[in-house]
């Protein structure tokens, strides 16, 4: 059962952007694979509100992060598949540090006592 | 590239928007139906999909957001606002031209100005290699005597060496003599351009070295060798050599010499004046023929210098100082004190005299502003009564639903939209006023290349930006004074037109800066006729002057009677009246030489000694100066007859007030001297400008003379010949005399030629001023038209109900009429008083007018009133001809 609370997804707000892009790194896929990866691997910890998935890749395709061409799937339907950039992965990295930075920080100050 | 990536992305969404919004429909689609698949079987088909569209939220939403983030949203909503602007424009196109023209002519018409002000002020010349290193040399001179100081630009050829060997290791220095037009001819083709003497090291420190071949030696620009080599601008390689390095070493026609190509300057540099040259010589070449023969006494030499990296300019100014008064020390009578000044390279903006384009130029900036800022005021004014007019219309809008941020949107666009349309069109009008003020200042500068720098671009646009802005936020004050509800109640039917405080104030503003404008140009007109009618004391279109300078030395009497041999041959060249031999000739060369007066103790004198003319009888026949009493010359007035003179009338007046001049003695030189009677009196005579203060001036007979010093030497030789041949005769004039003296220096040059680019800074501003307050009259009563057109229409019901009544037509057409003239009569009242402080601006501009001359603003007054009352006559015949019926009716 998935938990829908309001902290678990202000955990994600900020951070759709670097998932996705750490699901196109590991190679091509549609808004619906990416949706379902996120939510598989996240093991219900937290849900992507799929109607902000669209208008994350938007965004990241008018940053040039991604790019999206229409090929057939498997079933042999077309869908629009999404690819990374070489500075979509650049961006990745560098969200990545930031992100691990800013957990520790939490990781920090959660774990103190206070005096 | 992310940027790539990114942009070719925004370009497809830009381009292909309708197949893009497909595209999102499609994904989205193309997601439901995957998530459907995914759900329990057991589930129906529609039921699964409606399960799967919650999932995923509300689509439409969705695709808004999309289309938010992918800019097509923001895309639309612009469109929308051009699309209302542009239907809102095409309902009311009258309003929408006059916007345009006025917006075009007002930000034009200062571009324009702004280009040439560009250009002379603000813009550093092309092609210099060290700009930041660059400077000029002026000389700041105070005489002990009295407390007047000036700041020239020219030096003596003696100076000028001395301040190069003192400067040696601190500065580089060059310098620049005797600017000429002449026509350049190469293989096939020819310009007129701009010419220039130049020393050694000037062209190499002002732009380093050259784009072909090389820039003169030292020997090259020795004045007594005068090699026969030239350098040649970029621009001119290309259209008169063709542009190739051959050219180097190929031979040009420079005026009447022939000259080889040594080098080609760099891509862009055409000097640092505001005559572009485009042809330089060494030092002492002319274009005339001969050599010039310079002066180490006479200042006739700009200097440029170049500093080395590490000196500053109060070390190069404290050498020079030094190394000019030493030069001076014991050479000079006079006791000033020379100061030597680093300035701008760019001469007007360094210290000195701003030369009277750039002045003429500046003041026109300082009047074109008041058109800018009359076209701002009358497009407020238009604007502020659409805003009225469209209260009910916003007010309808706002009840249905409109944010107050959408309609703002609406009206900033129809105001920008407007303004940008003038805007681009004032390019054209700031293109072609540029080009003609170019050619009304500068006309004889072959300038290549657009006057509209991209300062000039910015200044127009940017103008037009500003206008639109503002224009667009007083109709947005205007249209949202009033609440909602008021504006619906209110109406037409209420009668009475609608007071604007705001509205008053803009008109009256602009009817002040018209009538400024009007007597400004008024000023200007009466200047012009002032300085066109001064008598000059010689006939202009019919005089010629040929000045003939040996380099060696030659007796006397073998010039004079080389000269007159001259005469005598050009006598007989067709065309030719009458020629006269003297040492000198208005407006080319004149001495001084100080007289004594017997019962006088001192040497008269007014602003200088009195200017002496040596010559022959047939003198004042040929310049046709008048002689007002007594007689002129005569061939017995020869050696051995009684020594006469002839005075100028304000040397009459000056020397013997009460007694008359006739028969009086004057000595030049000493008292001892033998007496020179006068026997006439002539007209006064202009020396060297159009304007100038009065001095005494006198004529002796050549015949008379023995003496043997040089500047009593005949040097001249002066014609008269009919206006339409003039050109034609100076030709022939040069011709022969270059034919039977090949060793002079020959220079043919007519008085009205010399007196032209004098009378061209009256001209220009005369003409262009006029034209400036013609189109804020245009503007100003577009504004007035509009005005009372629009009252009107707010008080039909009022003029209905008054018609009905028993008012007459008449009556109808002195009502609007009154109201006009309120904010007229108070707009001209303001620009009265305008117009005294600008006269008081542009007064050292102007001649024999006072910058509160009555009759001009009496005048200027008049104009726009009649303006003004004849901009109400349509609008009052439309009002009285409305049957009072139909009107209350049609509410």
């Amino acid at each position: 059962m998935r938990d829908h609370s309001k902290t678990r997804q202000e955990v994600l707000s900020g951070t759709l952007d670097m998932l996705i892009l750490q699901t196109l790194s590991n190679g091509k896929a549609h808004g619906y694979g990416i949706a379902q990866h996120l939510d598989r691997l996240s093991d219900g910890v937290f849900v992507v509100e799929q109607g902000s998935l669209y208008p994350a890749l938007e965004r990241l395709l008018a940053k040039g992060w991604v790019t999206a061409r229409w090929s057939l799937t498997p079933t042999q339907r077309m869908a629009r598949y999404y690819t990374i950039t070489a500075a979509g992965r650049k961006q990745l990295g560098m969200k990545r540090l930031a992100f691990g930075d800013a957990v520790k920080a939490i990781a920090r100050i959660m774990s103190s006592k206070t005096s | 590239m992310s940027l790539f990536d990114g942009l070719r992305h925004r370009l497809h969404v830009l381009f292909h928007r309708n197949e893009y919004a497909q595209e999102t429909q499609r994904e989205l689609e193309f997601h439901v139906c995957l998530d459907a698949a995914q759900m329990r079987r057991d589930l129906p088909e529609a039921e699964r999909a409606s399960a799967a569209k919650r999932r995923l939220g509300n689509l439409t939403l969705i695709r808004e957001d999309v289309r938010r983030v992918s800019g097509m949203a923001m895309l639309d909503t612009i469109r929308q606002d051009c699309f209302y602007a542009w239907r809102a424009i095409r309902h009311a196109p009258g309003f929408a031209v006059s916007i345009v023209v006025i917006v075009a002519l007002g930000v034009g018409a200062n571009a324009a100005v702004f280009a040439i002000l560009d250009r002379a002020l603000l813009r550093t010349p092309g092609g210099l290699s060290a700009p930041d290193r660059l400077g000029r040399l002026y000389v700041h001179e105070s005489g002990a005597q009295d407390s007047a100081q000036s700041i020239g630009r020219l030096f003596t050829a003696s100076q000028v060496a001395s301040l190069k060997q003192a400067l040696s290791g601190t500065a580089q220095v060059g310098g620049l003599w005797a600017i000429d037009t002449a026509t350049v001819a190469g293989t096939g083709s020819a310009a007129l351009t701009h010419v220039a003497s130049v020393t050694a090291g000037y062209l190499p420190l002002l732009v380093g070295r050259p784009a072909h071949g090389r820039f003169f030696s030292s020997d090259e620009a020795d004045p007594s060798v005068s090699a026969a080599v030239a350098v040649v601008g970029y621009s001119l390689w290309q259209r008169v050599l063709g542009g190739k390095p051959s050219a180097v070493g190929s031979s040009v026609s420079v005026g009447l010499q022939r000259y080889t190509v040594i080098g080609v300057a760099p891509k862009g540099f055409t000097g640092i004046g505001f005559d572009q040259i485009e042809v330089w010589l060494p030092l002492g070449a002319t274009v005339g023929g001969g050599t010039q023969t310079s002066s180490g006494s006479v200042a006739q030499m700009q200097v440029a210098v170049l500093l080395t990296p590490s000196t500053t300019k109060p070390i190069v100014e404290q050498i020079g100082t030094r190394s000019i008064n030493e030069l001076a020390q014991g050479r000079s009578t006079a006791k000033s004190i020379r100061r030597v000044v680093v300035g701008s390279i760019v001469a007007d903006r360094g210290p000195g005299q701003q030369s009277k384009e750039t002045s003429v130029a500046t003041r026109l900036g300082i009047v074109s502003s008041a058109l800018f800022l009359s076209a701002w005021a009358n497009v407020g004014v238009l604007f502020l009564l659409r805003a009225g007019q469209r209260r009910r219309e916003i007010a309808v809008r706002l009840a249905l639903g409109a944010s107050r941020t959408r309609l703002a949107s609406h009206l900033l666009s129809e105001s920008l939209l407007l303004a940008i349309t003038g805007g681009g069109i004032a390019l054209l009008v700031a293109s072609y006023g540029s080009s003609v003020l170019r050619s009304g200042l500068l006309p004889n500068s072959p300038v290549t290349g657009s006057l509209l720098h991209p300062r000039v671009v910015v200044f127009c646009l940017g103008s037009a930006l500003l206008i639109g802005l503002l224009a667009g936020i007083l109709q947005l004050r205007r249209a949202g004074s009033a609440g909602i509800g008021l504006s619906l109640r209110s109406g037409r039917r209420e009668g009475g037109s609608q007071r604007s405080v705001l509205r008053a104030v803009l008109l009256v503003s602009q009817t002040a800066l018209c009538v400024a404008l009007l007597s400004t140009a008024g000023l200007f007109v009466r200047s012009l006729y002032n300085v066109s009618t001064i008598r000059l004391g010689f006939d202009s279109e019919k005089v010629l002057v040929a000045s003939v300078r040996f380099a060696e030395r030659r007796a006397r009497p073998e010039l004079r009677a080389i000269l007159e041999e001259a005469a005598d041959r050009l006598r007989a060249t067709p065309g030719v009246e009458r020629v006269a031999v003297s040492n000198g000739a208005p407006f080319s060369s004149v001495i001084t030489q100080s007289i004594a007066v017997p019962g006088l103790d001192s040497a008269p004198k007014l602003n200088g000694s009195p200017q002496l003319l040596v010559v022959t009888p047939d003198y004042f026949a040929v310049t046709g100066t008048r002689i007002l009493e007594g007689r002129g010359f005569l061939p017995s007035d020869r050696i051995g007859s009684p020594n006469v003179a002839v005075v100028t009338r304000t040397m009459a007046h000056g020397i013997w007030p009460r007694d008359g001049a006739i028969g009086r003695c004057i000595r030049f030189g000493a008292e001892e001297n033998p007496c020179n009677t006068v026997v006439g009196i002539a007209e006064d005579v202009h020396s060297f400008s159009l304007v100038e203060s009065p001095a005494y001036r006198y004529f002796l007979p050549l015949d008379q003379q023995a003496r043997t010093n040089g500047l009593w030497t005949p040097s001249h030789i002066v014609l008269r010949s009919s206006a339409p041949r003039r050109a034609a005769v100076m030709r022939l004039t040069q011709e022969e005399l270059v034919r039977r003296l090949p060793t002079a220096t020959i220079t043919v040059h007519s008085l009205a030629d010399q007196l032209a680019p004098q009378y061209r800074p009256w001209r220009l501003s005369a003409w262009l001023f006029t034209l400036l307050a013609v189109l804020a009259l245009l503007v100003a009563t577009v504004g007035v038209y509009s005005t009372v057109a629009f009252s009107l229409s707010q008080r039909t019901r009022e003029l209905s109900v008054r018609m009905a009544l028993g008012a007459r037509t008449s009556h109808i057409g002195q009502l609007v009429v009154k109201e006009a003239l309120g904010f007229v009569g108070g707009g001209v009242v303001a620009g009265i008083l305008l117009s005294l402080v600008i006269g008081r601006l542009v007064q050292s501009l102007l001649f024999d007018v006072r910058g509160s001359d009555p009759v001009v603003l009496a005048t200027a007054s008049f104009v726009f009133l009649l303006a003004g009352t004849l901009a109400c006559v349509p609008p009052a015949i439309q009002a009285s001809v409305v049957n009072p019926a139909i009107a209350m009716r049609s509410e």
